[in-house]
């Protein structure tokens, strides 16, 4: 996959989202909050991303400015060949919505996405009958055949979403996001509040639906063992920055970034032999006031004097260059 | 002897939507200085177990239907009040997922944690400030000097935690209970944070883990109990259970968890999904998603089976092996 020469489904380069806090006492500056700063990467087609960090480091704010809810500060995104964000870009209304056909999203918490007062019918069919694919009276058949595509009882279409577990529901978010055969498809810790019983019946539901739609997806998650399984490629993100990424194996099995390596280390690991860890100290800083220079120099247990001064650029090591970091130690 | 000795516990809330039993013959021990894991998915019962542990069901809508709770002996589920809220905090302490809703917003920590001293310890005033103080830093808070003026919200969740397993070790208790005590944070804190509590712990006090991480139990722990919809399923020894499962649950769940080492093998799927609570079934709670279901489980509740030595499994395939095993030896003698 990697040697195609075809453009990839989604190329991100510089992105940034920065949210303006209103002043008070405490803030005179009306410094940003940098949720997602200077940050690159693709998605090929059929492809899934991983993109895993901790809490508060910009992975939904990533998300949801390559859907169109946020705005960027500065860079371009390119999906499709087309420029769908960033200086001069002009969405047309009709580009606008032909735009959220091919992108879908999925979210965490599967009741709350989900209108309670429509069943399940109306849910998976609501955007296919928006862009007019199905006739009003084709929709109970549409809707059948979507219950069935998930693994749902293709009879309970009359159904409302608390009717439903959690795992179910998520399978019908699932089933809405898939309805207009997009080609991307955000998860945003989409199989975090399940069960681990029910949560590897739904990853494994991604993995088929890849297979059988060529779909690709970005999946967002905090839990390196649930991305590992499911990604081709992952990208790790420190306070707003995508510090290292590249081929699934290469960031597990050999990561080069020390936040890389702690993520990994602190991942408890059922039937492994134990082995002393070193945690990192400290918590994560306020991305009010990031630190100067590589923002995770205070917590780095390999922090050197440039460190503290100055940004790390990326560099690529591998053949192909497909295995990323942002760290002055290469 | 056992430290804790928890038999045959049944705890039932009414609800709305009609009566549920949360906890159900629940039955395990846990002996002094060891750790032991609970582990089972959202609604199992868990939590409802150790807060019964410490008496600590909100009655109504809750009832603590049956069972005792054996702690050195004394019967905690009919002891007086007044002993009871000696032992809890004293020797029995709590960790709870949330921080910030056990500590009380209102008070700066040293306030809440110096009247947690006085309410177990003669102290003076500058003395509890100190031993307070030394606490904070033994849980590895930086400038305690500081926080001890700060409020709860001032802290970071990690912070918060700490402040809370200070608290809970503090009176040296023989028994802490940790519930879910690392969800709400990050992975590098979680690792923090048991790093400490491991460390702290030992040999100091018995551990009851509550978790629905199996590799936190096999990070933690010394022994398991594993509960299924109010029910324990299986219990034994770290690596019986691991590698050794004798529950299809257990064996189905350890199968399903993704890991790092595991790559991008499919996992394999428990069909189906948990009973609700309301309508359990009458036999086995796990039939309807066994494969290996047959008659009895319909209609029998299967008690915990010897499958080896301090290792049960609550599944009659288990007690048909045991059976079959007993019976090759009578056969021959015939
Ligand atoms: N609308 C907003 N206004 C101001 N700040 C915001 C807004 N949305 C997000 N942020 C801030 O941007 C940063 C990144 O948030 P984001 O939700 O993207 O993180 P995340 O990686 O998804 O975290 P989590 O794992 O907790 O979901 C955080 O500091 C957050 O407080
Ligand atoms: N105060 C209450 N009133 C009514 N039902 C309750 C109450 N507390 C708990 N329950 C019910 O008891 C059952 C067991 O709940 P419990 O909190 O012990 O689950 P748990 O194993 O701790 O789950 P989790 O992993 O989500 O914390 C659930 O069905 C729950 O809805
Ligand atoms: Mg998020
Ligand atoms: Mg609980």
């Amino acid at each position: 996959m990697e040697n195609t020469s075809i453009a990839p489904l989604l190329d991100v380069r510089n992105l940034a989202t920065w949210f303006y806090m209103p002043k008070n006492l405490f803030s005179r500056k009306n410094d940003p909050i940098r949720a997602v700063d200077r940050v690159s990467f693709f998605i090929n087609q059929k492809e899934t991303l991983g993109l895993v960090g901790e809490s508060g480091c910009g992975k939904t704010t990533l998300g949801r400015t390559i859907l169109g809810l946020e705005t960027p500060v500065d860079g371009e995104i390119i999906f499709s060949g087309k420029k769908i964000a960033g200086a001069g870009t002009a969405l047309k209304a009709k580009d606008e919505k032909n735009l959220r056909k091919r992108m879908q999203v999925v979210f965490q918490d599967p009741l709350s996405s989900l209108n309670p007062r429509m069943n399940v019918m109306d849910i998976v069919t609501e955007g296919l009958l928006e862009f007019k694919m199905i006739k009003k009276k084709e929709r109970a058949d549409a809707a059948r055949r979507l219950m069935g595509v998930v693994g749902l009882d293709k009879d309970a279409i009359y159904r409302f979403p608390h009717e439903f577990s959690g795992g179910q529901r998520q399978r019908i978010n699932v089933a809405r996001a898939i309805s207009l055969n997009p080609k991307l498809i955000i998860c945003d810790e989409a199989v975090s509040a399940l069960d681990v019983s029910v949560q590897a019946q739904v990853i494994n539901l991604f993995s088929d639906l890849r297979e059988k739609y060529g779909l690709s997806y970005l999946f967002i998650s905090h839990d390196l063992s649930v991305v590992s399984n499911i990604a081709d490629r992952i990208a790790v993100m420190y306070l707003g920055r995508i510090v290292e990424q590249g081929r699934c194996e290469d960031v597990i099995f050999s990561p080069m970034h020390p936040y890389t390596r702690a993520l990994i280390d602190a991942v408890p690991v059922a039937g492994k032999e134990k082995q002393q860890k070193m945690p990192l100290s400290g918590d994560v800083p306020s991305p009010l006031s990031p630190p100067p220079g590589c923002t995770f120099h205070p917590r780095c247990p390999k922090a050197m004097d440039v460190c503290r001064k100055t940004f790390p650029d990326v560099v690529s090591s591998g053949v192909i260059g497909e295995h990323r970091v942002a760290c002055h130690l290469y | 002897m056992p430290l804790l000795n928890v038999e045959n516990l049944t705890v039932r809330f009414d609800t709305d939507d009609g009566p549920l039993t949360a906890v159900d013959g629940v039955t395990f021990c846990l002996n002094a200085g060891e750790s032991v894991g609970l582990v089972g998915e959202s609604g199992c019962g868990k939590s409802v177990t150790a807060l019964a542990i410490a008496r600590l069901i909100p009655c109504p809508p809750g009832s603590i239907e049956s069972g005792h709770v054996y702690f050195n002996d004394q019967d905690l589920l009919r002891t007086d009040i007044r002993t009871l809220k000696d032992i809890r905090g004293n020797q029995i302490s709590m960790i709870f997922q949330e921080p910030l809703s056990a500590l009380s917003p209102l008070l700066r920590i040293e306030d809440q944690m110096i009247e947690a001293v006085f309410f177990h310890r003669d102290m003076s005033r500058g003395d509890a400030r100190l031993f307070v103080l030394d606490w904070l830093s033994r849980v590895g808070i930086p400038d305690p000097e500081e926080r001890l003026s700060a409020y709860p919200y001032q802290l970071s969740g990690g912070m918060q935690q700490r402040v809370m397993i200070a608290m809970a070790l503090m009176m040296s208790p023989d028994l802490v209970i940790a519930d879910e005590p690392t969800t709400a944070l990050d992975v590098t804190t979680q690792a923090q944070i048991f790093a400490l509590l491991s460390r702290m712990v030992k040999k100091r006090a018995a551990l009851l883990l509550i978790t629905h991480d199996m590799g936190v139990v096999w990070e933690t722990c010394d022994r398991v109990v594993v509960m299924y919809a109010s029910r324990v399923v299986e219990t034994g020894g770290l690596k019986d259970v691991f590698f050794r499962p004798a529950h299809p649950y257990t064996r189905g769940l350890l199968a399903a968890i993704p890991s790092l080492s595991r790559g991008k093998a499919r996992l394999s799927e428990i069909p189906g999904q948990v009973p609700s609570p309301l309508a359990y079934p009458d036999g086995c709670h796990f039939m309807d998603r066994c494969r290996f279901a047959f008659d009895r489980c319909k209609n029998e509740k299967p008690a915990l089976f010897e499958v080896g030595e301090e290792h049960m499994a609550a599944c009659f395939l288990v007690d048909q092996k045991r059976e079959k095993s007993r019976a090759v030896p009578q056969g021959r003698g015939a």
